[in-house]
């Protein structure tokens, strides 16, 4: 399978390595073979590569059903997926993005555990600091939500 | 001739490459549509922290809101940060909060307050008027609230919001003597003889006026009758009942509390789509279903006994004769015994003529010999749970026996034994004869070293997942590996101590022989009981990840598919939040 990524840069892979994205496979599905590429006009190269990287790690795992209402930690990660995370912010948010968008179920989640452990155990102006977020409560409007939210407080 | 086909074959082709290429252009237009839809106006703009990325990416709110769900709830209420993230923050938050609050113990009593007060604050005027009229002190909250949190609950138990209520009642208001006797005598003496006091109708007040307005959620799933019943409510008669359970998918009746409502019909007949039913038996004694489950399931809808999955009972006293009437639940597979014990005089021998549906089997504690059941079950149970280490070992045996007797089709089996010694030859003989495919073994007997090297060579063929929930050196497991005459796809060491370098040089070396591995898991016990208070609820002890080098589980990477650590219980009780 032949896919281009935003900056046209041609990757080669093996179909079952891009049917881990949901949104290739059923392509694949509809469209049939084909030599022609596929263009991901929304995942740059060097991104499309760790995609690629992950997917052809994983290329033989089962597919795993989560129930919605079963019990998410994020302490699960195995050594070779953190070891695939450590990578810059910027990159670690493109991967989510790219995830999201190849529909890539194990990939968002653990991109997004990842971004979990990040929060885990910061205080809000730790966390703002973190992902450089603009606090746009008014000093009531967060006296408010703090007060109506007070229960659940950690202290 | 030769040239027309060649063209028209030429043109097909072209076709076909254009009806490709739209195809791709639609799936590439509507995925960036779904997309960019999900960025809605207050999707969250997390800007690049370092600078070398120019163009900071937007995460869009439903990747957000999966963020946030994988944190611990201790880091869920620092992520109301700004106005975007307090918005996807606040309905998970507030899908569950008298769970939250109970599990902090009746000591944190500010935070069944702090609720309280905010649902409160959610009242419309009329409501808030009435509950004054009737002489309760009100917080003054001269703002609107910022949220309708009340639309977000997705688990109703009245027995945690009775619990919320009266500790926010108990703190909140003038409490004199009366009051104090009143609580006093509800927790000391026979429920059934207590009159509803002056006090004891404003705590009604406020309950109705709180459920009322809980009952407008949107998001129900969970409810559960439970709590005094001299404090019940008639649920039925609200007018948001039936749309508030409309969508409830798991119901939990505490045949105590319901056994005081006259019209069963009313209360449970709305509940029409049912999967999950819990049964926590909790005043046995009191009960008068305390041992027919005819009784209460006969007041359920034939629709939910259609879609009825799964079944917990906890403190029941086993009257087997009357669970053949779940035999009317063609969908049931999971059945779940917590704490069951055997009725007086229950007959021993019972001639079955009733088959249940049920594949999976959970027992907890029970010191029952559970026979009948599978009888009942043994053309479709699939899987069994036994953790019997509160029980003795005698009863253990007992129901081990029911199973080689009954159960030839276990394909998963998961067993917490106090003594390795009742693992008989009987049971060795079944499961060479079984379709076993996966077994976890837990036991804190001191013998289970030198059992486990001769039981593996007992393994079926059939079995290729093994976990062990006890201490396995690296020679024992070599030992292991040499008896047993199959080849494991998947392999669990999850003692409390963890695997070392050495555990995983022998499993590598396996995998690279074998080439059947394709799973390690290790360190259930810390992942799982990291957090110190839950650790000291289960009385467990503090254990540490494993530490493995770099080197060791790279070259593992190499043959091994999956080396991860565990977070699945095996031994998980179902039945444990209720």
């Amino acid at each position: 399978v032949k896919l281009t990524s935003s900056e046209g840069t041609e990757f080669i892979i093996d179909r079952k390595v891009a049917e881990k994205s949901v949104l290739l496979k059923n392509m694949l599905e509809d469209v049939g073979e084909s030599d022609m590429a596929i263009p991901l006009p929304n995942v740059t190269g060097p991104i499309l590569n760790k995609v690629i990287d992950y997917c052809t790690h994983h290329r033989d795992d089962p597919f795993v059903s989560q129930e919605d209402d079963s019990k998410k930690v994020s302490d699960d990660i195995d050594d070779w997926d953190a070891e695939f995370c450590k990578v810059d912010q910027g990159t670690l948010f493109e991967l989510i993005l790219s995830a999201n968008y190849l529909d890539i179920k194990p990939l968002l989640d653990l991109t997004c555990k990842t971004v979990a452990n990040m929060i885990k155990g910061k205080t809000p102006d730790e966390i703002r600091k973190t992902f450089n977020i603009t606090n746009d409560f008014t000093p009531e409007e967060e006296e408010h939500v703090r007060k109506e939210n007070e229960w659940c407080e950690e202290r | 001739m030769q040239k027309l086909r060649i063209r028209k074959s030429k043109i097909r082709e072209s076709k076909k490459k254009v009806n490709k290429i739209s195809t791709i252009t639609k799936y590439h237009k509507d995925n960036q549509l779904t997309t960019s839809n999900k960025r809605t106006r207050w999707s969250n703009r997390i800007q690049q922290a370092s600078n070398d990325v120019v163009d900071p990416p937007f995460l869009p709110d439903d990747v957000i809101s999966i963020i946030f769900e994988y944190l611990p709830f201790s880091s869920r209420f620092n992520c109301l940060v700004n106005r975007s993230w307090c918005r996807l923050m606040v309905p998970i938050l507030w899908r569950s909060p008298f769970k939250w609050v109970s599990k902090r113990g009746l000591n944190d009593n500010k935070k069944y307050i702090f609720l309280i007060r905010t649902y409160l604050s959610c009242l419309d005027p009329v409501s808030k008027a009435n509950l004054r009229q009737a002489g309760i002190k009100l917080p003054r909250n001269p703002k609107q609230p910022l949220f309708r949190y009340y639309q977000y609950l997705k688990e109703f138990n009245f027995r945690d919001i009775q619990t919320c209520i009266k500790i926010w009642y108990d703190n909140t208001q003038i409490i004199d003597a009366d009051l104090k006797d009143y609580w006093l005598r509800y927790r000391n003496k026979d429920i059934r003889s207590l009159e509803i006091s002056e006090i004891g109708s404003k705590v009604m007040y406020l309950m109705t006026e709180i459920t009322r307005i809980l009952f407008n959620s949107t998001c129900l799933k969970e409810f559960a009758f439970g709590g005094n019943p001299k404090f019940r409510l008639r649920f039925e008669s609200f007018p948001e009942y039936r749309l508030a359970i409309e969508n409830v998918t798991s119901l939990s009746l505490d045949p105590i509390f319901t056994e005081f409502y006259d019209n069963w019909e009313a209360l449970l007949n709305p509940f029409t789509n049912i999967k999950k039913l819990y049964l926590p038996f909790y005043h046995l004694e009191k009960t008068r279903f305390r041992d027919d489950l005819n009784i209460i399931v006969r007041h359920l809808s034939s629709r939910t006994l259609m879609v009825l999955t799964w079944l917990g009972l906890s403190n029941y006293r086993l009257c087997l004769e009357s669970l053949a009437v779940l035999s009317t639940c063609p969908n049931l597979e999971t059945l779940v015994f917590w704490n069951c014990t055997k009725k007086i005089n229950a007959q021993n021998q019972l001639s079955i003529t009733q088959f249940l549906s049920v594949k999976s089997l959970f027992i907890f504690n029970s010191n029952h010999d559970l026979k009948p059941i599978f009888q009942m079950t043994e053309k479709t149970l699939k899987e069994i749970v036994l953790d019997n280490s509160s029980e003795s070992s005698e009863n253990t045996k007992v129901i081990l026996d029911a199973m080689i007797q009954c159960s030839p089709n276990i394909t998963k089996l998961a067993l917490n034994i106090n003594k390795i010694d009742i693992l008989s030859d009987k049971f060795n003989k079944w499961m060479e004869l079984s379709k076993l495919e996966s077994l976890v073994l837990k036991s804190k007997d001191a013998k289970f070293k030198s059992f486990i090297q001769v039981f593996v060579t007992h393994f079926p063929e059939s079995l290729t997942d093994l976990d062990l929930e006890i201490s396995i050196t690296p020679t024992l497991l070599i030992r292991i590996l040499n008896n047993c005459n199959v080849y494991f796809k998947k392999l669990g060491l999850n003692d409390k101590f963890g695997i070392t370098d050495d555990h995983l040089r022998i499993l590598t070396k396996y995998a690279e022989t074998y080439e059947s591995l394709e799973e390690v898991r290790f360190d259930r016990w810390p992942v799982i009981y990291k957090n110190e208070e839950m650790r000291a609820k289960r009385g467990y002890e503090s254990s540490e990840l494993s530490k493995l080098s770099k080197a060791v589980l790279e070259k593992a990477g190499k043959f091994i598919k999956v080396v991860r650590r565990d977070s699945y219980d095996p031994f998980f009780n179902p039945m444990y939040p209720y």
